[in-house]
């Protein structure tokens, strides 16, 4: 219950800006996993690849800020990786149509 | 990364620049620091969806943009009680949220007037070719 309450009042935790920001950027990781089952055609490579990059920089910027975001920085690995795998997706399915 | 900033650094602070240059060269939210290029990557995928306006609707993915416009909506609302008030950053997540809320709304108007996602695509030509 300490660690709890600790964690409550903390500088980063439910009852501050620092909490609920990575929390919505985590909503952008769920899109993409989701996506991952849809067709390729729909998914945009301009954006997946503007995603991943903001995620590369998001993670340096979640680790420099004051105080230290580990949930963003978190969120942010797991949508580099959700959007590798759907940027994968695109270049596979149209490396397959130019063939 | 860190070292290749730090010539960077180095080499432009030897040049003859103004001190107004060089102090912003040192800042810690400056040109050579993360704090300075979150907003710029931020406006690019702002720019990336109004790009996707011309996309077709029935490639548009409702899950994506709703994450981008809850995001945009309270990130806007937070650069406002964060301290110091960040207008920029306020600025790029609020036209995001927009841009966001945009594409949503397509979606929407186009499932109103019975429009229905498209099925997969025909196999490529590489998995035609294979068989």
């Amino acid at each position: 219950m300490d660690i709890v309450k600790t964690f409550i009042n903390s500088p980063i935790g439910p009852k501050t800006t620092h909490f609920w920001g990575p929390v919505c950027n985590w909503g952008i990781v769920l899109a993409g996993i989701l996506d991952s089952n849809k067709p390729p055609e729909k998914i945009s490579p301009n954006m997946t690849t503007v995603l991943l990059c903001y995620s590369l920089m998001f993670m340096r910027f979640a680790w420099k800020v004051q105080p230290r975001n580990y949930l963003l920085f978190s969120c942010h690995i797991c949508n580099t990786i959700a959007q590798s795998a759907l940027l994968m997706k695109v270049i596979k399915y149209r490396r397959g149509l130019t063939v | 990364m860190t070292i290749f900033v730090h010539h960077v650094r180095n080499v432009l602070l030897r040049l003859p620049l103004s001190p107004r240059m060089k102090t912003l060269i040192d800042h810690p939210a400056g040109p050579l620091t993360i704090f300075f290029w979150c907003p710029f990557v931020k406006w690019m995928i702002t720019f990336a969806n109004i790009k996707d306006f011309k996309r077709p609707v029935e490639n548009v993915s409702l899950n994506q943009q709703i994450a981008i416009f809850v995001t945009g909506a309270i990130w806007t609302r937070y650069c406002m009680v964060i301290t110091p008030v960040n207008y920029s950053l306020m600025a790029v997540n609020a036209t995001m949220g927009a841009t966001g809320f945009y594409q949503i709304c397509r979606k929407v108007k186009f499932y109103q007037q019975g429009g229905v996602d498209t099925a997969p695509a025909a196999p490529a030509p590489a998995e035609e070719k294979a068989q």
